[in-house]
């Protein structure tokens, strides 16, 4: 896996080049930094807590004195809960990425790269998971296995996968007739090796360009799954799980379901405008 | 091959009048870079009744030229200077709905790849129908009578059962045949084939060539023939223009451009084609090099870069085209360095053999 | 290859599909971690109600038998009895699945009439300002949670402007259209996205593609070449998108039935997975596995229709 992943960073560090040229990419990349320092620092950001109640500061209106984006029903800093949010949803959109990334490139490589009864098994698999729409498996999963942070992570990895092992498997199958494959076989190198070192670094920049948009697509799934009551639970700061209990006061506090939506927005886009970057780089380099 | 009895025919090229005049043509392709030229002001008659052959490299600009002069050049494109006469009337200035009864009804147009060219979602009976209803009305029954019978002319067996097929059911040399029977639906004037063959077989290549000659001569037709290749357009053409990089760079009649290209380039592409001219045992030598990018052009000739004979001269300025006989003009300045004897693409041991 | 063994080759590819739904919801139950009567009756629960769910799901028998009476009864259409209603799970399934189908394909056509024209002018001026704006909208749409777009909605059209309802199904078809205005159009703004983007891209290339040119230098009317050369060709890869995006829609509409209190079928999951009601959560994910698949598939019978050449 290393090369390949070493490959994957080598695009991200060296987007300099065309980053010049590519001035969406640059504000992709300026967003998410912002979005990434603000969960960072946001104890620094911010003098509140995200889930001590404050029952003298109910609703206020934003541009209240001290509150910039106005406060819930519990009297909690909207902005405050926001910035503790993006830790929450940005690891989830990545570490919920990285483990479908690695299982299906792992499966998919497999069928690629062995066929016979791996292949029909992996992507029988596939085929019945990919038959479900996703967010019916994903709730399906959770009423299993009840809603928690862990068991969202476990939901996201068995029906996310599905995307990467197709596509990784495609790719293999077309490389693994070329002739450097062959030839590194012919040396008598090891199944294992030929896979790892000669053939997934090529076979993987469509996975990763997926991967950027898939971390859009579980941001997203995480939101809905929280606002639905089955993601991250209550008084957990979440942007899904703050819209649903805003949606209860909506008539009097736009603010409550507004602000952390465009915080999600704010997030999907920059993510989106990377990986629109990433994705663009690559075809000019192939 | 070798030239046919159309191509040695001095009489027939020079005797008719022009019935298209190109003067000037430009037309540029937009990129992000800025307009990049790819028909640069190309001056050219089209005779009454002739073959004439454009031959050129692909990317020399030719497909464009026939595309600039129908007015259907791809997204991106645009003529920008120029005029092309027809009866009197400059084309590139005609009203949309004018340019209509032009297309099909006095220009036809043939295209490279057939499978490509025909819609593949509709039967052939609904695209020729579209054609042969395009310039006039029709009864049912005579569309359906003019359709066998085109499809006929152009050599298609059982026509009338094949009407309701769709182009994927043809094979290549068939769909061509059902191509050039759409672009004679409405009768035009002028034919012009756009490397009608390329996409074909040798076999194939042969039998359409002979078609289009044969139904140029029986319908009276102007025919302009592009190509890449110049073994087809020995056999066919009265006429050969030579494009390189957007420009006309030799126009002569075929005969005198095969026997005496005053042309580098066109002794280059001469020497890339096995026939009878060349002495025994020459080496067929491909010319050095490549087709400049239409962005990246010099000031002086474009060819400079891949001529043997090229000088300090021939980049300092625009070439003009010089007359260099009665009607054999070149975009030379060393013109009479140039011969095919000269040995210019071949090495000189072999061809002093 | 022709249309009929074609058909029948993507039947054929359907059977293992549906064998692996039978199975995936089979196991749904039976993952539960624990003792699924426990987790349903919870901790209070006396040993004979317990024992007596058992039963009545099935659970007290080797596993084996437990699935070949499973697969037998959905043979016979049985899919177990709600545990919260008591009602056959068939009977409280249908009519809430028929509501979200309802609004499925409200959202299909309201996202068509958007994306149709949109994407026409976006291929005609391609980098043009409106297809900029185009893009950039799609860009932004998303990144949007539809539940988070929907409750937007709701704020100005319904709340603000007084326009639409805020929720309910409605009672005749014109009021159930009113209705459903708002969720309807959540979705279609995804939908209707990704149907701009993938048609306007084949439209661009249909735009610069020989047939076309051919079709003009017949003297065709740029109408005329629009209509059979453009709209026409575009349609097949259309469906294609239409088919996988709607796949996604039909899971979409239970967050977008839970914003907007519908009582479709999405909302008896959310409602049946608080309950633990295990036999209706199990129909259900097994019902729009059935469903999604079948739009597929008939998305590709549509293609041969479409696509004299197709062949799979």
């Amino acid at each position: 896996m290393a090369p390949g992943f070493a490959r994957a960073a080598g695009w991200v560090r060296s987007g300099r080049r065309t980053t010049g040229r590519n001035p969406l990419l640059i504000i992709g990349v300026g967003l998410l930094l912002t979005i990434v320092g603000m969960g960072i620092f946001a104890p620094l950001l911010t003098p509140y807590d995200p889930i001590a109640q404050s029952f003298r500061e109910l609703l206020l209106k934003p541009g209240s004195p001290g509150h910039f984006f106005g406060t819930d029903q519990f009297g909690r800093d909207v902005y405050t809960r926001c910035l503790y949010a993006i830790r929450i949803n940005l690891v989830i959109g990545f570490v919920g990425v990285f483990l479908p990334f690695l299982i299906g490139v792992t499966l998919g490589a497999i069928a690629g790269y062995f066929r016979g009864w791996a292949e029909t098994i992996v992507m029988r698999m596939v085929d019945v998971i990919t038959a479900f729409p996703a967010y019916v498996i994903l709730i399906g999963i959770v009423a299993v296995i009840g809603p928690s942070i862990t068991n969202l992570f476990i939901a996201l990895a068995i029906s996310g996968w599905t995307a990467y092992a197709r596509l990784i498997r495609g790719e293999m199958l077309a490389i693994r007739e070329l002739e450097y494959v062959v030839a590194a076989r012919g040396l008598g190198l090891g199944d294992r090796r030929v896979v790892i070192r000669h053939i997934l670094p090529n076979a993987i920049s469509p996975a990763i360009v997926f991967a950027m948009a898939d971390i859009v697509l579980t941001i997203l799934a995480t939101a809905s799954l929280s606002y639905l009551g089955l993601g991250v639970q209550a008084p957990t700061a979440e942007w899904g799980q703050m819209i649903k209990e805003g949606q209860l006061y909506l008539l009097n506090a736009w603010w409550l379901v507004t602000i952390p939506g465009l915080f999600i927005v704010a997030t999907g886009v920059s993510l989106s405008l990377i990986g629109d970057g990433i994705a663009a780089r690559l075809r000019v380099g192939s | 091959m070798t030239m046919s009895e159309r191509g040695v025919d001095p009489h027939h090229g020079a005797a008719g009048s022009a019935i298209v005049s190109i003067n000037d043509l430009t037309t540029v392709f937009r990129r992000e870079t800025g307009p990049v030229r790819v028909v640069d002001e190309v001056s050219l008659d089209l005779r009454r009744g002739e073959v004439l052959g454009i031959v050129g490299e692909s990317g020399s600009g030719k497909s464009m030229l026939l595309r600039s002069m129908m007015r259907i050049l791809p997204k991106g494109a645009a003529t920008t200077g120029g005029r092309v006469t027809y009866e009197g009337r400059d084309l590139l200035s005609l009203s949309t709905s004018d340019m209509h009864t032009i297309r099909g009804g006095e220009i036809g147009m043939v295209f490279q790849d057939p499978t490509a060219a025909l819609n593949p979602v509709y039967t052939v009976r609904r695209q020729i129908y579209a054609a042969l209803r395009s310039h006039q009305k029709l009864s049912a029954a005579e569309i359906e009578r003019r359709a066998v019978q085109a499809l006929t002319d152009v050599g298609i067996p059982s026509a009338a059962q094949r009407l309701d097929e769709y182009p994927h059911q043809f094979s290549g040399g068939m769909a061509q045949r059902v191509v050039i029977a759409i672009a004679l639906a409405s009768d035009p004037k002028i034919l012009l084939a756009d490397e009608p063959t390329t996409a074909l077989d040798v076999t194939t290549q042969r039998q359409i060539l002979m078609l289009l000659l044969a139904i140029e001569r029986r319908r009276e037709m102007t025919l302009v023939l592009v190509s890449h290749s110049l073994g087809v357009i020995a056999q066919l053409c009265d006429r050969v223009a030579v494009m390189y990089a957007g420009q006309l760079v030799e126009l002569a009649d075929t005969r005198t451009l095969f026997t005496a290209p005053k042309h580098p380039y066109t002794v280059g592409l001469l020497s890339c084609v096995p026939d009878a001219h060349k002495p025994r045992g020459a080496a067929l030598v491909p010319i050095p090099g490549t087709v400049p990018d239409p962005g990246e052009h010099a000031p002086g000739c474009r060819f400079a870069p891949r001529c043997p004979l090229a000088v300090a001269a021939c980049s300092a300025g625009p070439i003009e085209l010089v007359q260099v006989g009665a009607t054999h003009v070149s975009r030379c300045i060393r013109t009479d360095l140039v011969s095919l004897d000269a040995g210019l693409f071949t090495k000189l041991d072999v061809h002093d053999a | 290859m022709d249309r009929t063994s074609f058909i029948i080759r993507r039947l054929r590819q359907i059977v293992p599909v549906v064998i692996g739904i039978v199975v995936a919801t089979f196991f749904l139950i039976r993952a539960v971690p624990g003792d699924p009567a426990v987790v349903i009756l919870g901790e209070r629960a006396t040993p004979e109600s317990l024992a007596s769910l058992r039963t009545a799901l099935g659970l007290d028998q080797p596993l084996p038998v437990q699935f070949a009476v499973y697969v037998g009864r959905i043979f016979s259409g049985d899919l177990g009895t709600s545990i919260s209603s008591g009602t056959p799970v068939i009977d409280v399934m249908i009519p809430r699945m028929q509501v979200t189908i309802f609004l499925v394909v409200y959202s299909v056509v309201l996202a068509s009439i958007i994306a149709l024209p949109l994407a026409t002018i976006a291929a005609l001026r391609s980098g043009g300002l409106v297809d900029q704006v185009i893009r950039a909208i799609f860009t932004v749409t998303m990144a949007m949670p539809s539940f988070w777009i929907g409750i937007i909605l709701i704020l100005v059209l319904s709340i603000g402007l007084k326009l639409f309802p805020v929720s309910g199904y409605g009672d005749n078809l014109p009021d159930r259209l009113w209705h459903l205005f708002l969720p309807a159009l959540t979705t279609a703004l995804y939908l209707a996205s990704m149907v701009i983007r993938s048609l306007r891209n084949s439209f661009l290339d249909l735009l610069n593609s020989e047939h076309v040119a051919f079709a003009r230098s017949q003297g065709l009317t740029e109408s005329t070449v629009f209509r059979r050369h453009i709209l026409r060709n575009g349609l097949s890869p259309t469906i294609s998108v239409l088919a996988i995006t709607t796949g996604w829609l039909i899971g979409s509409t239970v967050v977008i039935e839970t914003v907007f209190s519908i009582p479709g079928a999405g909302r008896l999951l959310i409602d049946s997975v608080f309950r633990r009601d295990y036999p209706v959560i199990s129909g259900l994910v097994m019902l729009y596995a059935i469903i999604a698949v079948t739009i597929n598939l008939v998305a590709d019978l549509m293609y041969t229709y479409l696509d004299p050449r197709v062949s799979l």
